[in-house]
This record gives C-alpha cells, structure tokens and sequence, in this order.
C-alpha cells in the first residue's frame, strides 16, 4: 500500500515537473520573441545579448525585477498562487495532467476567471490602500469581453457532448472542431486578442497599471505580475489550440506533441502581429461598443444556430 | 515677368488695400490715435490709454475695419515707458494691425495695476481677452482634476485644470505658469548676432521659421533687397521644415493613440527629412542658416538635384504613412467628432494655421500676403470643414503633399545667381525703430516685434500662435471626455518654445 501511494506521488511530481518545466521554457521563448518584435519595430540598439531583441533578454529583466526592494502583498501570493494553479486542470497529452477530473473545462474557465479577477484587484491594491476609482469600469470592460469566449465555449461543448477536454480532443480525431466552428473560433480568437491587449503584456495598460504604476514600480511583486500575465496568455492560447484546433492529435505522419507546439506558436505569432498593427483598445466607449453592438450579437447568434442545429440531430434525429 | 514682378514694377492689391485701411484709420480716428505707420504689410498705431476702449470699439463696429480677431496683449517696457501690446486681425478684410497703448504709470507695480484695470474693459469689447486676466479659477478646490505638466508625453509646459461631470468635462483652463521661465527682459538690449543664434528656440519643432522672421523684419529696416536665389532657398528651407514638423505631429498623434508602427515609421521619415535640411543647413533642429541679407551658404547644385530625386521617396513614404494611420477604421473611430470646433470659435480664440483651417477658413498668409516669394509658386491651400481631430490630422497630410509640391517646383527651376555675403551687422547705424513681420509656419502665423537702435535690439516679443491654441484647447475641451484630453490637446500642435515668451 506504502509502495503505490509512492509509485503515485512519483508519477504525479514527475507531471508537475513536466508542466513547469514546459511553462517556464514557453515563458522564456515567448518573452524573448515579444521583445524581439518590439525591437525589431522600434530599431533599439543594445548589447547582442542584453539587448532587447537578445537571447539574454529575459534573465536580465528577472534580475531587473529582483534588483529592486518591494513588499509582496497578499494579493500577489494569490495571484502567483492562481497563475500555477490553473495548469492543473489543463491537459498537455492524454496522460499529462495533474487533476484528472471529468469537467475540467469547466475548471479551468473558472480558475482562469478568478486568475483575471485577482489581477484586477491586485492592480487596484497599492501601498496607500485600495484605489476603487473606476474599479467598476474596468471589470465591466475585461470581463464583457468573456461573453463571446463563454458563448463559444457552450456551442462547442455542445457539439461535443462533453465538458472533457481530453475527449473533446479525442472528439477530433477524423475533423478538427474549426470545422463545425468557424465562426466561433474567429470570436475566440479576438476575445483573446482584445485581453492580451487589456492585459498589456507588451505595452502599459491603463486597465491595470493606470492608478499605481508610480507606486508599485518594479520588484518580486512586478515580476509576479508579468509571470501570471503571460500564464493568461499561455491558457487562452492552449485553450484555442485544444478546443478547435485537435490539441494533440497527430497529423498524417507528424507527431502530435510537435503539432501543438507549432500550432500554439503560430497562434501566438498571429497575435504578436494583430498586436502591432492595431492602436491601443483601452477607450472604454469604443471597446464597450464594438463589444455588445458587434462581437456578442454574433457570438449569441452563433450559439443559437447551434443549439438549432443540437435539437434538430439529437433530438428529431433529422439531419 | 517673375524678374519684374519682384524688383516691385507690380504692387500687389493687398498692399493697395493696405494703404486704403491705413487712410480710413486717420480719417476716421484722428483724434484719438498718436501715430500710423505701415510696417512691412502691417499696421502699427500708437495710442494713449484713455482712448484705447474708444478705439476698439470704433475698429470692431466700423464695416470698414471689422476687426473681430483679438490675437495677443502683451505688457513690456519701450524706451523707458511701460506700454501694452495689443494684436488685432480681421480675416474678413485680411489684414492685422498691433496697437501699442502709452500707460500712464512710470513703475513696475503701477503698470501692472494699470493693466490688471484696463483688461476687464477689453474683455467686454473683446472675449478673447479673458484669457490674459488674472485667473482666479486655477485652484485644485475649484476644479476636481488637475494634469499636471509631467503626466503628458511632450506637453511640459502647461498644468490642465479640469472641472467634470463623471467623464465629461465641464469646464477647461490651462496654466502656463510652469513654462514662465524667461524674466521679462531676457532679450532686451542684446546685440542682434546673439539674437540671430539663439532665436530658433522659440520653435524646437521648425527652426528655421523664428530666424526667417526676425531676417525679415531687419532687412526691411535696413532697405535691404534680397536676391531671388536666396529667397527660393529660403522657401526651399521653410517647407523642409514644415514637411518635419508636420510628420512629427503625425508621430505624437500616434503616440497618444497607441499606433505602434505608424509611431516608429513616422519619426524614421521624419529622419529622412532633417538629414536633407542637415546636408543644406549644418544642423537638424536648429539651423542657424538664415542671415540677415542673404543666407549662410550657398549650396551646390548637385544638392537640388539630390533633393529633388528624394522627393519621390518621401511623397511614397508618406502616403504609406497615411494609409497607415487613417485606412485604420479603429483610428478613425477615435479621431473622429472628438474635439470639434466650428469656424466662429476658432475665429473668436485667434487661432491660425492649419487648426484654423482645418475648420473652414481660407486664411494663409503665404497666399494672403505678400510673402517672400510664394505667389510665383503654384500649390493650393489645404482646407477642412468640421474642425475635429480627424480633419487637423488629415490637413497635415495635405499641407506636407503641397509642401513636397513647392519643393518641387523650386528644385527644378532654381535661379542660378551670385550670393552675396550677408550684411556685417557690426557696422549698422539706425535710428530708434519699430519693425512687425510675419512668417505662416507650421503651428500658425508666427509673428515678432521688434524694436532696433543701431545694432542692438531693443526689444523682441514673439507672437506665436501657440497661445492662441491654448486658449482654443478650453474652448473645445467641454463636452468632451476625460479620456480624449491628451488627443485633443496633441491634434492642436502647441509648441513649448513659443510659451516660454
């Protein structure tokens, strides 16, 4: 009895070993390649390997963060706490996952929503106290940018019956879901755009840095910070990948591990690029009204069509 | 014909018109004004206090003058005599004078009171003048958001006071006080070598324009006639600058709006520019290339050809810069119906250039007046028509596309004559007097006064259109929202030097 429940916990630190490992390397690589694109567009100059665009890059903005004296909040901790604690629910293979529970989809929505929510709050936290000033407005404008990402979320799990996501893979093992989901992809795919762009993993945010970015400055709890925003990076993207893009499968002849490697990559090059050529989206007016003028009507329109579609298959068996 | 029409066979009807003003001023305020002169195709009268509200009254009322534009008072010290300022134009009649009014008071203090008294009574004739009052508003219990200099990228030189309804402003002031950093007399009795260096800073964004203006205001006390080559690279000069000045106002719009690669590609051609204005000049920002009587040197001709071949590049550049920025539905969005101003107010502040225009008033001086020599050039004056954000963007645009078409014309057809060496300013001997001169540069009409004894300046008080824009900027702020404040204020192009007057 001793001996399995050590064979167990051998497996699972060998799992958690794994995902760190694949997280901070993705953490290293992204964070390289987001430099070197605004470098690349701005022409900085440096050091070749602590320049912007360098290999060295990113352990020197580490050591940037560690140089500097800041006090840790709670909030933080739970940010840090939250931005690990959601990659225990998602799956990287059908054996690497961490909790293996039947609705991890669920979950992992979940988690990702408190994680958003703890940014935000974390953000209005500061040295003087908690700034509430248009604390409102800011939740309105990040979390009214979910309904197309939750509204996508539910065709899908509709088409697939369920709420797994390592069956909604196996689900697409003949046709990836982009195929019964075109549309609902696009919308995934610029809800996530439209939060990294809230977010501002390359430029200052007004929606989290407006109040006390003079305040907080630089230090662990910064660093924490960048680290849980590039966590919410990394889970919408892998979200998109395993949900419409087949995850894992193997394609033809070609390993399915390399597959969501290149796929997750060339979804982050994609939006790398989206970034570049589109201003700054934190107007409130404008965001809020190409939001619910635009994007949820469609994204609602969308799910109708396939809650039709459900009841017309499964339940009249017509098509 | 161009030959004739410059060595002055042909006088131009504006100075006609001019000389017919100049007549109607004495017939109709004999009394009242001590002197008229005509100073290089302005009006200048002096007058005493006690008739100043008499006059205004009499220049704003009277058809034949309708003067509805206050631009500028300013107090100073002239020949021992504290005395005020006052800049007026009339865009229906297209022509501006300055009043120069004798105070009564010989001491510091009692001139201030005197002006502190007289401003109420000029603020009933015209409103504009509001803006030079005391302003007791510009307290933090007063209004509940305050930018200080530091939170804009670019605008150091002014505080915002805000007074507003959630996110709407209410009510607008900006506060120069921090830029107020030049004592009263710094230019005072200075000899005009050390002038002529030092006066490009009142405009970091094009130098070359506040040294064009203070070389033709000399020249035309001195009698001096400049030669048609030089004059075309002044002009050559000139619109290189605007070109600069233009794009980097294009940079700092991108900036604000958060447009990453039309931020970066702009100032790359803007690059492009300050390196031909660097080949001609010796210098990117401040050239110190004009003098009085001609220029610094004389370039070769290979340079012209050069400039020309570069013409097409940055003609492409910029309107991949264009279709950049505004092909943008999302910038486009933002620009906008933010910041509107209709022609009456832009009027009313005195503001000129392309803010001005770009609310529908045709009013430029490079085609109004009879400057340098513009009228043999062939371009058109760029125009809008709502006065918003979006329209001083693309006014811009279409200033720099007439700007590349003059430097065009002039490289291609550029009078081959002998420069002269410019005037020894060492050896003038004048007799005490007065000179106003006026050069259309990027941000409006930049206008000096200058008073000269021999070879030193007496005094120069810079008229710039920047103060105009401030006052301007409160005007159209209400109404709009918090957020679009940095916008708003960064589509007017005020200038930090011109403030520090």
């Amino acid at each position: 009895m001793q001996r399995g429940i050590d064979v167990i916990m051998l497996i699972i630190f060998k799992n958690v070993i794994y995902i760190f490992l694949i997280f901070a390397v993705n953490l290293a690589v992204c964070s390289y390649l987001i430099n070197k694109v605004s470098a690349r567009s701005e022409l900085r100059r440096g050091f070749i390997a602590s320049r912007a665009g360098g290999l060295g890059y990113p352990f020197l903005e580490i050591s940037k963060y560690l140089a500097k004296s800041s006090r840790l909040g709670i909030w933080e901790i739970f940010l840090l706490f939250f931005s690990f604690f959601i990659w225990t629910v998602i799956p990287f293979s059908q054996t690497l996952i961490l909790i293996k529970v039947d609705s991890d989809l669920l979950a992992a929505v979940l988690f990702y929503i408190i994680l958003v929510f703890f940014f935000m709050v974390n953000a209005s936290s500061s040295s003087y106290g908690f700034v509430w000033n248009n604390f409102l407005k800011k939740v309105l404008m990040m979390f009214s940018i979910f309904i197309p990402m939750l509204f996508s979320i539910a065709s899908l799990v509709l088409i697939n019956r369920t709420l797994n996501l390592r069956e909604i893979v196996g689900f697409q093992y003949q046709y990836w879901n982009i195929i019964y989901q075109p549309l609902g992809f696009i919308l995934m795919l610029t809800s996530a755009f439209v939060q990294f762009k809230l977010t501002g993993l390359v430029r200052k945010s007004t929606i989290l840095l407006s109040e006390n970015s003079e305040k907080e400055g630089a230090g662990f709890g910064r660093l924490i910070t960048r680290v849980s925003n590039y966590s919410t990076l990394f889970f919408l993207l892998v979200i998109i990948v395993i949900l419409y893009l087949a995850g894992w499968q193997n394609l033809y002849f070609i390993n399915g591990n390399i597959m969501f490697v290149l796929k997750f990559y060339i979804l982050f090059f994609l939006i790398l690029l989206l970034d570049k050529a589109t201003p700054r989206l934190d107007d409130y007016n404008y965001l809020i009204s190409i939001n619910w003028k635009f994007i949820v009507p469609i994204s609602a329109v969308n799910f109708i069509l396939t809650i039709v579609f459900f009841i017309l298959r499964n339940i009249y068996n017509l098509i | 014909m161009a030959k004739e029409l410059y060595d002055g066979i042909y006088s131009s009807h504006k100075l006609v018109f001019i000389e017919r003003i100049e007549k109607n001023i004495d017939y109709y305020l004999k009394n009242r004004i001590l002197e008229v002169k005509r100073l290089q195709q302005e009006l200048f009268c002096v007058l005493n206090k006690s008739s100043l509200i008499s006059v205004l009254k009499e220049l704003k009322e009277n058809p034949e003058f309708d003067i509805q534009v206050i631009n500028s008072i300013n107090l100073f010290k002239s020949n021992g005599r504290y005395c005020l300022l006052i800049g007026l134009s009339s865009v229906a009649n297209n022509y501006s004078m300055l009043l120069k009014v004798l105070l009564n008071s010989g001491t510091d203090d009692g001139s201030r009171q005197e002006y502190k008294e007289i401003l109420p009574e000029i603020v009933q004739i015209f409103k504009a003048a509001e803006f030079y009052m005391s302003r007791n508003n510009l307290t933090h219990s007063y209004n509940d958001a305050v930018f200080e200099s530091q939170v804009f990228d670019g605008f150091d030189s002014f505080d915002i006071f805000l007074s507003t309804d959630y996110d709407i402003i209410n009510r607008a002031y900006l506060d120069t006080a921090i830029s107020r950093v030049l004592p009263q007399n710094f230019n005072k009795d200075s000899s005009l070598f050390d002038l002529q260096t030092s006066v490009s800073r009142y405009d970091y964004s094009a130098g070359i324009f506040p040294e064009l203006c203070l070389c033709l205001a000399v020249e035309e006390l001195l009698k001096i006639k400049v030669s048609r080559r030089v004059q075309y690279i002044r002009i050559l000069l000139s619109e290189l600058s605007r070109i600069s000045s233009h794009i980097y106002f294009v940079a700092r719009i991108a900036k604000v709006i958060g447009a990453d690669m039309a931020f970066n590609f702009s100032l790359l051609e803007r690059e492009h520019v300050l390196r031909i204005l660097e080949e001609i000049t010796g210098s990117r920002i401040n050239p110190n290339f004009i003098k009085i009587g001609g220029i610094k040197k004389d370039f070769k001709p290979e340079t012209a050809a050069n400039i020309k071949g570069s013409l097409s590049g940055i003609l492409k550049a910029v309107y991949k810069l264009e279709t950049l920025l505004l092909d943008n539905s999302i910038i486009t969005a933002k620009l906008k119906n933010t910041g509107v101003a209709d022609k009456d107010v832009a009027l009313a502040c005195g503001t000129t250039g392309p803010n001005l225009r770009a609310s529908g008033v045709r009013y430029d001086i490079r085609k109004n007046r009879n400057l340098m020599l513009y009228k043999d050039l062939s371009f058109l004056v760029a125009m809008g028509k709502y006065g918003d954000c979006l329209e001083r963007v693309q006014i811009r645009f279409r200033e720099i596309y007439q700007s590349i078409k003059i430097i065009d014309q002039i490289t291609s057809d550029l009078p081959d004559e002998y420069i002269k060496k410019p005037v020894d300013i060492s050896e003038v001997e004048l007799e005490y007097s007065e000179m106003i001169s006026s050069v259309e540069c990027p941000h409006g009409v930049f206008k000096t006064f200058i008073e000269m004894k021999d070879n030193r300046v007496l005094n120069l008080i810079v008229l710039g259109p920047s103060r105009n824009s401030l006052y301007f900027a409160e005007k159209i702020l209400p109404g709009n929202r918090v957020e679009d404040v940095e916008l708003i204020i960064a589509s007017l192009d005020i200038c930090s030097g011109e403030l520090m007057s």
